[in-house]
């Protein structure tokens, strides 16, 4: 039997499924990407080091924020700049606006008109009012913070080397702090949506790996964490990852010590359920229990986690740097910057996972080679494995039906495109 | 009740940030949804393409021979193609090949290059007669939300013409980059983003393209005393204008 998707819509950027179900519970299954390759890392070849955030960010539009902070963490490490307090926590509050902006989107508009059958999001708004009321607030609340912060809600203008281009103005960020616990009240109540919501049921084994922290749920700093390792620092681990080119794939994907994992919420929640903020350690702990899940079509309720999480971070860190009066001093980035010949290595989870940029920069102040290793790319050979032992499931339902079901699979994972291929 | 605008949302190769800018409007955009109706728009629908678009939206850059078949399909099928953002209009960042080795940049990423697409990047309007064009890296979603209500109410389309200097707070101010002897192409460039990247401490880099009838040669020139030749043009290439300084 032969399924053919010419193309998946409600992902990020282009990509098709072609599977085959023989005799058994054996089944083929491939993932082919239609995104043409903008060759990102090499475009960046040869110009100042400066121009890496700004070009890097464009390679998501979804998550720009994600890959612009960790191009300037890289470029950070490779130049030995420490940024001091008050730029990280704006840091942290960008890349938890990032994760709210993300996940809103993809939970209430891709994923969740998936388990009602509607295949258009007009319909699904107009029977579900109250809900989509509810999730629009989140996405606008989480653009306003990006944009305050970053200054605009898609490819931030304000980050730099070293720090800021302009100090956020406090009357604003006092505001999207009393917004932020309406956005906290809106994320517990739809979490209960998506917590109610009828997964299909399904299992494989496979690794989880994410960033991990002593200090808390990591996001923007931290080491990574496998199941069969104690946690790494990104430099000792990167040489376990290895990218894997196909004839006609233009998505490297990655395999750690040469087998298929996992990235994304779902990863996070495994790894780092302790860590959660008080409201989203409740649900986890009603929904997963204490146990690693491996039903993969829960990398959307993980996600739902994740934004009463984020919402309860965002009021910790606005409450923490409002507290702290930070001036021109603290924030501003330096003027100049004195390059020299090195190496760096950014890591930060993004909305879909572990997010990876490294740099070689020269005594000129020019970069000299670049990888990006992106969260798709990491997870999209466990999303086959996986429709692989799904597609025999699905053997007895009508084409429609089976389609469907293939299609939630794919959206679960959330995969980016546009990021996977660069 | 009158017929509803048929319209379609297209993306090429692109970050899809254009999409995402007009998501962002939100409530805004459902208000119309009895007057528009989106036929195709991938992140709201999984429905086949209709026969038909009153107006077809193309973001991105056919860098697949498939993509190009789809832009030309969607010309076809459309009344009006009006292109979205940078990449559309202007080739995008990576319109930076263009300047390189091509070749080269290809090998540096993939070792075995067979089977990937790896063309010259050129603007939507020398493939496909576009009819209008909505600038920006991203768009500014209001700009977006004003065209489609002047195409329901089938108004001509306009989109402001001054720079983006003349909307640009620090303009004239101590923290203005020309004042501190600095690269900024704002008087240059053409306006309606509200000046989001000077007034947040990063050079505008003209991502909205030039203004119309402006002098290059004279913006070269004036820009040299801060910056060299080769420095300006490197600049330019981040969002496909380089090319532009020749023609």
């Amino acid at each position: 039997m032969k399924i053919v998707i010419d193309h998946i819509a409600k992902i990020e950027g282009h990509m098709g499924f072609v599977g085959h179900i023989l005799k058994g519970n054996v089944a083929k299954a491939k993932l082919e990407v239609k995104e043409g390759a903008r060759l990102i890392e090499g475009l960046i070849i040869g110009r100042n080091l400066e121009d890496a955030p700004l070009i890097t960010s464009r390679i998501c539009g979804v998550c720009p924020v994600v890959h612009n902070i960790c191009s300037l963490k890289a470029l950070e490490d490779a130049l030995k700049i420490e940024v001091l307090d008050g730029v990280k926590i704006l840091r942290k509050l960008l890349l938890a606006g990032q994760i709210l902006q993300s996940h809103s989107l993809h939970l209430f508009f891709l994923s969740l008109p998936d388990f009602f059958k509607l295949d258009h999001d007009i319909k699904f708004v107009d029977e579900f009012k109250e809900e989509s009321k509810k999730a629009t607030q989140i996405r606008k609340f989480a653009d306003k913070l990006v944009e305050t912060i970053g200054g605009r809600a898609i490819h931030p203008t304000s980050t730099k080397i070293g720090g800021f281009g302009r100090v956020p103005d406090q009357e604003k960020l006092k505001n999207l702090l009393k917004e932020s616990k309406k956005a906290l009240k809106n994320a517990k109540d739809l979490a209960q949506i998506f917590a109610d919501l009828n997964y299909p049921k399904f299992k494989r084994k496979t690794e989880f790996i994410s960033l991990s922290s002593k200090e808390e749920y990591a996001y923007y700093d931290g080491k990574i964490n496998a199941s069969d390792i104690n946690p790494l620092p990104a430099k000792k681990f990167l040489p376990k990852i290895k990218e894997i080119e196909s004839p006609f794939d233009v998505v490297k994907r990655a395999k750690y010590k040469g087998k298929s994992y996992m990235v994304g919420a779902l990863a996070r929640i495994n790894n780092n359920r302790d860590q959660l903020n008080p409201e989203a350690s409740k649900l986890a702990e009603k929904f997963f229990g204490k146990d690693i899940d491996y039903n993969t079509f829960h990398n959307v309720f993980a996600q739902a986690i994740e934004v009463v999480h984020f919402a309860e971070e965002v009021t910790k860190l606005l409450e923490e740097y409002l507290s702290e009066n930070f001036g021109e001093k603290e924030i501003l980035a330096p003027d100049k910057i004195r390059a020299k010949n090195g190496y760096g290595i950014g890591v930060c989870e993004a909305p879909r996972g572990t997010l990876f940029h490294i740099y070689w920069i020269t005594n000129s102040g020019k970069i000299s080679g670049c990888n990006i290793i992106t969260p798709t790319a990491q997870f999209l050979q466990n999303l086959e494995n996986d429709l692989k032992v799904f597609l025999p499931d699905l053997k007895k339902m009508k084409e429609k039906e089976r389609k469907r079901k293939i299609k939630m699979l794919i959206r679960a994972y959330d995969p980016c495109i546009s990021c996977a291929t660069h | 009740m009158a017929k509803k605008l048929k319209i379609g949302i297209i993306s090429l190769t692109s970050c899809e940030g254009c999409q995402i800018a007009i998501l962002s409007l939100g409530d805004k955009l459902l208000k119309l949804k009895d007057k528009v109706e989106f036929l195709e728009f991938r992140y709201l629908e999984d429905q086949p393409w209709p026969d038909h678009f009153d107006v077809a939206f193309v973001e991105g850059s056919p860098i697949t021979k498939k993509q190009l078949k789809t832009l030309k399909e969607a010309r076809k099928r459309a009344d009006k193609l009006i292109v979205l953002g940078n990449c559309a209009a202007l080739g995008g960042v990576h319109e930076i090949k263009n300047y390189r080795d091509r070749n080269k940049i290809i090998r540096y990423v993939y070792e075995r290059k067979k089977g990937i697409a790896n063309p010259e990047i050129r603007e939507i309007d020398n493939f496909v007669k576009v009819d209008f064009t909505i600038p920006g890296c991203p768009i500014n979603p209001e700009e977006f939300l004003r065209v489609l209500k002047n195409l329901v109410e089938k108004k001509p389309l306009k989109i402001p013409t001054i720079s983006v200097c003349e909307e640009c707070p620090l303009q004239g101010t101590p923290d203005c980059f020309i004042v501190k002897k600095r690269v900024c192409f704002g008087p240059w460039t053409l306006g309606g983003c509200g000046a989001p990247c000077p007034k947040n401490g990063l050079e505008c880099l003209a991502c909205r393209g030039f203004k119309k009838g402006v002098n290059l040669d004279v913006m070269i020139k004036s820009l040299s005393r801060f910056a060299s030749e080769k420095e300006l043009k490197e600049k330019l290439e981040i969002f496909g204008l380089r090319d532009e300084l020749n023609s």
